[in-house]
């Protein structure tokens, strides 16, 4: 078992964000979780992340109970996140440079991160001269970089251009088949969750609880318009509480 | 590459600046003729005659040390201000209860100008170059350090969120996080601040009645009716003030900020 949680908890004062959340994944296992917007699926993620505690329950990775961020579990969030005085280069170093790797091996490891997620050549360039789905590549860059054994996306494509995240989509998806890193990736994009998933867990809103936990058993990689597909998205479209009329398509 | 179009567009502001400062040069010393024109030359001597003075003066070995003992104190103060507010930024970093604290701290004493201060320096230091360091110290550091902690506060919850999840310790986080996010205001107050400390330097040289420097100088000149010397000292300081921002001020910012400029 690599992540457990048990009966997670969290309140925000009067307002309660999760209830009673309990899953756990193995090593490697691709998770998304599905939600409407407000039902705790960020908090969910710093939970396990350890950027904050929980109000109830407990986090525990590979049996130790999380107490604090860490770099075996690392976390990307949706917006630009890259710091925007340091160049992509520096950006990607920063986590190996914290962890006190000689800066030229730091940077030289950079580099090669960089130009795995296609960014040769942009080293130089600072955040604000590249486009969206190239910063959120380097922010991916940043943190494999620290070879996390989990990776928590906070919807990390969903501020890119549907092409963008359709081939950011096909990044993530190999890397994780090359690296065996297990993901945690929170969205509201359910193609994106059932192209990705080895499991999709679908949270109601306020308080985020899990209403259903179904694993994904297709052949990858996997095609948006084979009829499985197309009756797994009504499946956790009904979850969502939301009747697809027939012929329309989410996104 | 963008970096050639980039460059050209950057030169152009720059240029616009140094015909406004031309313009602006220009229409004072006009403005000083018109009123030379109108009152005796012992009162104020007009433009040309200060001009020719001009040379002799600055052949002097005498005004040369004047302008050194000057410089040198304003930028020890400065040099103190700076370190005093980094590292009253480090620690306010690491410590948020430390940092309101400054904060109090800073915006109580920045209510009292800095000069007001001197009579009981010199009390306990004498008349020497240490009272008026301390005075121009402090009109240097209000400014810098105000606008270094506020800085603290605007710093991203997101980017010290990703230090810690990269791994970083709490030192960490100030000196890769927290400084570098706070440079761009800390620059700006210390451009303040430069403009404070020269001020007050001027200032407490005046009053300093002793002491050397170019206020001193203008002081002295003045209770000896030699007004070509006073006219002299205010636009050397005035030059003086445009200079250290283009060739110090304006290229520390350039290098330290390079990201801003790409």
């Amino acid at each position: 078992m690599s992540l457990e949680l048990q009966s997670v908890g969290k309140h925000f004062g009067a307002l309660t964000a999760l209830e009673e959340v309990s899953f756990h994944c193995t090593e490697g296992e691709f998770i998304t979780v599905v939600g409407p917007s407000g039902c705790g699926k960020s908090t969910l993620l710093r939970l396990i992340a350890g950027l904050d505690m929980p109000t109830t329950g407990l986090v525990r990775f590979h049996q130790a109970p999380v107490r604090q961020p860490g770099s075996e579990r690392a976390l990307v969030l949706q917006d630009r996140v890259l710091y925007p005085w340091l160049n992509l280069e520096a950006n990607v170093a920063m986590g190996l440079e914290l962890a006190r790797k000689p800066r030229s091996q730091a940077r030289q490891e950079a580099r090669d991160w960089l130009a795995r997620l296609g960014l040769a050549g942009f080293e130089e360039y600072y955040p604000h001269q590249v486009s969206g789905g190239m910063a959120q590549r380097a922010s991916l860059a940043q943190v494999l970089a620290v070879q996390p054994r989990l990776l928590l996306l906070d919807e990390p494509f969903g501020s890119l251009d549907a092409l963008t995240r359709l081939g950011l989509q096909q990044v993530l998806h190999g890397l994780w088949q090359e690296l065996g890193f297990g993901v945690v990736m929170v969205t509201h994009d359910v193609d994106e969750a059932l192209y990705l998933a080895d499991r999709v867990i679908v949270l109601t809103p306020r308080p985020g609880r899990i209403v259903a936990d179904l694993p994904i058993y297709l052949s990858r990689p996997r095609n948006r318009d084979e009829t499985p597909f197309i009756t797994l998205r009504r499946e956790v479209l009904a979850w969502l509480g939301i009747q697809p009329r027939e012929g329309e398509h989410r996104r | 590459m963008q970096s050639a179009s980039s460059a050209h567009q950057r030169n152009n502001p720059a240029k616009k600046r140094i015909w406004s400062y031309v313009l602006a040069i220009g229409t004072l010393v006009m403005l000083w003729q018109v009123a030379a024109w109108s009152l005796p030359s012992f009162l104020l001597p007009d433009p040309a005659r200060v001009l020719r003075q001009v040379p002799e003066v600055i052949s002097t070995g005498a005004f040369w040390n004047t302008l050194l003992t000057s410089l040198g104190r304003l930028f020890t103060a400065l040099a103190t201000a700076a370190a005093l507010g980094i590292g009253m930024l480090f620690l306010g970093a690491a410590i948020p209860a430390l940092r309101s604290y400054f904060r109090a701290l800073m915006a109580l004493l920045q209510s009292v100008p800095p000069i007001a201060w001197f009579p009981l320096l010199l009390l306990w230091f004498g008349f020497g170059a240490l009272p008026i360091v301390i005075v121009v110290t402090l009109a240097a550091l209000f400014p810098l350090a105000i606008a270094g902690l506020n800085a603290l506060e605007q710093v991203e919850p997101r980017w010290l969120d990703l230090a810690r999840v990269l791994g970083a310790g709490r030192w960490q986080v100030v000196q890769r996080v927290y400084l570098p996010a706070a440079l761009p205001a800390l620059l700006s107050g210390l451009e303040i601040g430069f403009g404070n400390a020269w001020r007050s330097l001027i200032a407490v040289e005046m009053l300093a009645g002793a002491a050397r420097g170019l206020g001193g100088n203008i002081q002295l000149a003045g209770q000896l009716g030699d007004m070509i010397t006073v006219l002299i000292g205010i636009c050397v300081i005035g030059l003086l003030t445009i200079a250290l921002d283009w060739l110090l001020l304006e290229p520390l910012k350039r290098r330290l900020l390079a990201w801003r400029y790409r």
